[in-house]
């Protein structure tokens, strides 16, 4: 019991299949869950494949809209090509935080190391499809045009530092929110428990506060996760732009 | 004993309270140890990196091949239909507007057209009654004109005919009085030119 | 309902033509509004416009944090590679400052993007 009022305890991960580094961990199942359950929302969703959409055929499809929205805000309609992958991680991502949010579950994206790979996907991407369409003139991302050529070595320095925080930012604002959000509803569900349990019925009553605290945090949580996905998305496409246009 | 034995039982007893926590203590301690890391936090154990990369390319490629080869093709072809399907009714409704539209201008056209050929007759008609009339009064101004003259000439005629009618007994007359008077008849010349003389006073 | 009243006055019709002069009017509107495709997604586009700005609010939470660590490992790496501690940490360090910088006033929209 002491663990599960410990809220670190959550982020635990424990082999269920197999021993060693690597074994098939409670966070591979909810990886796995959570690719089944994306597939499986996207294709209950189009079965029907009715003119006027049922709710989840409505969902799949706004899913997609939104999505496809995005990339052409950002990249243009070039940036189609990358369609797939920024789909992919935009559902991984917005359905690993929602699945989170259910109570006992593991969040997978509260992991610095999956957010890390995630974000390492997209800076890949963009590195070799930037380097083998355009060759060095990918490069020009780094050197901005009218720089006088003396600090020329320094704003290039500057560049590629920023250009190396993307990954790092991408994938620590991910982490950290997820991380930290979950821990706050920890917390707050285990002030509940722990005063109704120590206190008897004053502490029920105190109780209330946290929970209802704890309600709002969910709610606030269920925005983040969403958000979170979406800027994940957002810059994932801002990233995949400079490999289409970069510099001129 | 009994006097010493509670005190014992009670350090005991605490000491049995004490163990549980400090069982379960090791117990996570032993738990978190088994993953390696030294129970740090688990978000930053390193020894879990590989192993949860290796799942994450495995899971997110199957995700990857899912979503590029299956669902988002279908979604796709939803979304896109519905579109085009949009795109077509809505010409249809452009089609149909147009048609309306130029309906409604051929039906104001007929429409005026009517009115103007609805004057045209008017007009014509009342052209033709008032000629008409026009010529029944003329006919029957001509007519009465004819008439008046047959018998203005009538009327002539008789007054020429009441006056020879005169003259023959003004000269009968006047011959039959010079006879009287005279006892001898005169020329028939010379009465005549007397009375058409007087009659002509 | 406005338009069709005016319409009534204006065209001097029967009751029944007014309203579909009205309805007609009605139409025309709709099918303009809906117009191509096109602006039907720009529609759709919005909705992620309204967000964007708390989205905008997270991006900005991280970009200077973000910056600053990616100076200190390289910072560490070039030491690690060339034994230059701790110099090469210093200077990093100090550059991943103004690249973070620069991310915050890149995300706010205040310094155009690279390339651009």
């Amino acid at each position: 019991m002491a663990g599960a009022l410990d809220p670190i305890h959550q982020f635990q991960i424990v082999p269920l299949i197999g021993e060693g580094a690597f074994a098939f961990t409670n966070s591979a199942a909810y990886m796995a869950l959570t690719v089944v359950l994306i597939t499986g929302f996207l294709m209950i969703g189009t079965s029907a494949r009715t003119l006027v959409p049922g709710r989840l055929q409505s969902l799949a499809e706004m899913s997609y809209e939104f999505v496809a929205g995005t990339v052409r805000q950002t990249s243009g309609d070039s940036g189609m090509k990358f369609f797939p992958l920024v789909f992919s991680l935009f559902m991984f991502v917005l359905f690993a935080n929602l699945i989170g949010l259910i109570p006992y579950t593991f969040t997978v994206t509260s992991h610095i190391i999956v957010t890390f790979a995630l974000s390492m996907v997209v800076m890949l991407t963009v590195v070799i499809y930037g380097f083998a369409k355009h060759g060095t003139h990918f490069l020009h991302l780094f050197v901005p045009s009218g720089v006088p050529g003396y600090i020329l070595p320094l704003v290039a320095a500057i560049e590629v530092i920023s250009f190396l925080s993307r990954p790092i930012s991408l994938s620590v604002r991910l982490f950290a929110n997820m991380l930290a959000g979950h821990i706050t509803l920890k917390v707050f569900a285990g002030f509940v428990t722990m005063l109704s349990a120590s206190l008897g019925g004053v502490g029920l009553a105190l109780g209330v506060l946290p929970l209802i605290l704890a309600i709002g945090i969910t709610a606030l949580e269920f925005l983040v996760a969403f958000l979170q996905a979406y800027v994940f998305t957002l810059l994932a496409c801002m990233y995949l732009n400079d490999a289409l246009h970069p510099g001129h | 004993m009994t006097e010493t034995a509670g005190p014992a039982g009670t350090i005991i007893l605490a000491q049995a309270e004490h163990a549980t926590p400090a069982e379960t203590h090791a117990g996570t301690e032993a738990h978190g140890g088994g993953h390696g890391g030294g129970g740090a936090f688990p978000p930053f154990d390193s020894s879990t990196f590989a192993g949860q990369i290796l799942w994450l390319a495995i899971f997110f490629g199957l995700l990857y091949l899912l979503m590029s080869k299956v669902a988002i093709p279908r979604v796709a072809n939803i979304v896109e239909g519905r579109a085009e399907r949009i795109a077509g009714d809505l010409a249809e409704a452009r089609r149909l507007r147009a048609e309306s539209k130029a309906a409604g201008e051929a039906y104001e056209k007929a429409l005026a057209d009517a009115r103007s050929k609805a004057q045209a007759i008017a007009s014509e008609t009342r052209e033709r009654v008032s000629k008409e009339a026009d010529d029944n009064r003329k006919r029957t101004e001509a007519e009465l004109n004819a008439r008046l003259e047959a018998a203005e000439a009538l009327i002539g005629a008789t007054k020429a005919q009441a006056l020879s009618n005169v003259r023959v007994i003004a000269v009968d007359a006047a011959s039959a009085i010079v006879e009287r008077l005279a006892g001898a008849s005169a020329p028939a010349a010379e009465i005549e030119r007397a009375v058409d003389a007087s009659l002509a006073r | 309902m406005a338009q069709g009243s005016n319409h009534h006055s204006d065209q001097n019709d029967a009751p029944g033509d007014g309203d579909l002069a009205g309805r007609l009017e009605r139409l025309d509107r709709e099918i303009e509004k809906r117009g191509s495709p096109k602006s039907a997604g720009a529609d759709g586009r919005s909705g992620g416009d309204a967000s964007s700005g708390l989205a905008q609010a997270f991006r900005l939470s991280s970009e200077f944090v973000a910056g600053v660590v990616a100076g200190g490992i390289v910072g560490f790496l070039v030491d690690k590679l060339f034994g230059s501690s701790p110099w090469g940490l210093i200077v990093f360090l100090l550059l991943g400052f103004a690249a973070g910088v620069l991310n915050v006033l890149r995300s706010a929209g205040l310094v155009k993007g690279p390339g651009q």
